[in-house]
């Protein structure tokens, strides 16, 4: 027996063990417990204990309070080379307990000809490049046993599917994540003056539900698509001349609205996630980074509001213009690019902390970035003996 | 806080092996429970604890004391004339005394701050307990816990296929 000392000491306790059995065999106390287990790969560890522990911790309510003491945190980000066709991953993390995760998300599709189209939950979905054969693959880094699903997109999109969305065009499509659930959301959007008219297909790697149609009219006449995002189960597509159309795809009613950018902002700038339900806007203004939120209400009213503006020390320091590359799905880190030096910038938007980057991009208009954070919750199985427990 | 610097209001904790404790009520109510009681009215001058003897009602009524928000002696809560920063780290290393005691002491105390909802206790507790066993293997921990491994190989497989991101 191998058991080290404190352990060995408790053992030859017998009033030690009664007080210790009475704590882990409740399991209101050992949900406490477990509940200050720093990392959720600690909690993966804690279930493989007993059939007891699992349970514990696969209650719901468990894990919505164990995700609000620890949630999700970023382990680094890929980089979409355009000019050398390669994705390459680069670390943000140092924190030790999530180096095994770190080390999973350099995976060995990263030299192939493949293109990251979204990133969420620690999930990839990725797109052959233009010349490469195949579509659409779902992959998940973090868990490579779980293979490379293929994506089958609906007949009627297949030819769309062929086109690059690179090539800003006036019709394009569009893979993405939904953030409510682990579903995907496939979106074709034709533009044609004044008008714009969506398809959007809601569903699983291998099956769609039937597809929604959605038309609506323009202020002005736009030309292309420049991004989408989806917030809250609500698809934003950002278009040029500064409007975006939002388009509520879960509502009974489907309802498409269209957003002005602030006067201020420009083309260059990237939606993300607020902690609450919220739509927020981030820019850059010369060497600032502003925050801007979206508030609409039911009669459908909005207004923006600027929540805060600081200076990106390294682009000043510099004197060098920047280009708002990614937000991570969490909101908390911005990923700028610096125009001249082509660096990469991480920003902490909570502590402002800004860190830079080894790696140099070619193509700054062109190079992609997605966050890659922790997964969250983990898989646990469904066992079949639940009454067969240990006490 | 209820309390005034004159004519504090006292409260008595009694545990079931017959010992009488008089506390403050402000540092009583630090337990969520006994501030319901006395919110609730259901509090006499005197309230039994059960389960909690008196060596570990002891032990809790120092945390509370400890942890209770003082007035000084202008009447303005100490943490208004201490810097928050300074007076957290005085905490944390007192706890970390405090907490220094034997297993069955400590799990006593995980009980007691959770029957007694003392927020503060119970972290604390659940933390130290936590972090002496995070460092050990599995098989250490089943055996330190007495627990029983009740998976069959091919589950446990598959928790760990499932969940790869959590291992080397």
């Amino acid at each position: 027996m191998d058991l080290p000392d404190e352990l060995l000491h408790l053992r030859g306790r017998r009033g030690g063990e009664a007080a210790m059995a009475a704590v882990i065999g409740d399991d209101d106390l050992l949900r406490e417990i477990l509940l200050r287990l720093g990392f959720p790969a600690f909690l993966v560890h804690a279930a493989l204990v007993s059939k007891r522990w699992l349970r514990v911790a696969t209650d719901t309510v468990f894990l919505r309070r164990f995700r609000d003491r620890h949630p999700p945190r970023i382990l680094g980000f890929y980089v979409n080379h355009c000019s050398t066709l390669r994705t390459v991953f680069v670390s943000v993390s140092e924190a030790r307990e999530l180096r095994y995760a770190v080390n999973r998300a350099g995976f060995h599709h990263c030299n192939q000809s493949v293109r990251i189209a979204d990133s969420r939950n620690g999930r990839l979905l990725l797109k052959s490049r233009p010349f490469g054969c195949g579509g659409y693959t779902m992959f998940s880094p973090l868990c490579p046993a779980r293979g490379v699903l293929p994506i089958r997109l609906p007949p009627e999109l297949l030819h769309i599917g062929r086109l690059s969305p690179l090539d800003y065009s006036s019709q394009c499509l569009y893979l993405l994540f939904r953030d409510n659930n682990d579903g995907i959301v496939l979106v074709s959007v034709r533009l044609s003056g004044r008008k714009l008219s969506a398809r959007v297909y809601v569903g699983q790697s291998d099956a769609w539900g039937e597809a929604i149609l959605a038309e609506g009219e323009l202020p002005v006449p736009l030309k292309f698509v420049r991004s989408m995002m989806i917030v809250n189960d609500k698809l934003y597509i950002v278009l040029d001349n500064c409007y975006i159309c939002g388009l509520d795809f879960v509502a009974p009613r489907l309802r498409l609205f269209v957003v002005k950018v602030p006067d201020k902002v420009g083309a260059d700038f990237k939606l993300s996630h607020g902690d609450d339900s919220g739509l927020f806007l981030i820019h850059r203004d010369r060497f600032h980074l502003s925050v801007w939120n979206h508030q609409m209400d039911d009669n459908g009213e909005d207004r923006w509001e600027l929540v805060d503006r600081f200076v990106v020390h390294a682009a000043q320091d510099r004197h060098e213009r920047f280009r708002v590359c990614a937000v991570s799905e969490d909101g908390g880190f911005v990923f700028l690019c610096l125009w001249t030096s082509r660096t990469i910038i991480s920003v902490d938007l909570r502590s402002r902390k800004e860190t830079t980057y080894e790696i140099k991009v070619q193509g700054i208009y062109f190079t992609t970035i997605f966050p890659l954070m922790t997964i969250w919750p983990p898989t646990f199985p469904t066992l079949n003996d639940e009454d067969d427990h240990d006490e | 806080m209820a309390t005034r610097e004159a004519g504090k209001k006292m409260i008595m904790l009694k545990s079931p092996d017959g010992m009488e404790f008089e506390v403050e009520e402000a540092v009583a109510m630090e337990s969520q429970t006994i501030r319901k009681m006395i919110e609730d009215d259901c509090a006499d001058t005197a309230i039994l604890i059960p389960n909690i003897n008196s060596k570990i009602l002891s032990r809790v009524i120092e945390y509370c004391n400890k942890h209770v928000p003082t007035t000084g002696a202008t009447g303005a809560a100490a943490s208004d004339t201490v810097a928050p920063a300074a007076l957290a780290e005085d905490l944390k290393i007192w706890d970390a005394e405090f907490i220094k005691v034997n297993r069955a002491t400590r799990f006593d105390l995980i009980q007691a701050a959770s029957y007694l909802n003392i927020k503060g206790l119970l972290d604390l507790t659940s933390q130290t307990t936590i972090d002496t066993i995070s460092d050990n293997s599995l098989e250490e921990i089943r055996s330190f816990l007495s627990t029983k491994n009740d998976y069959l190989p091919e589950e446990e497989q598959t928790i760990r296929r499932e969940n790869q991101w959590a291992f080397q």
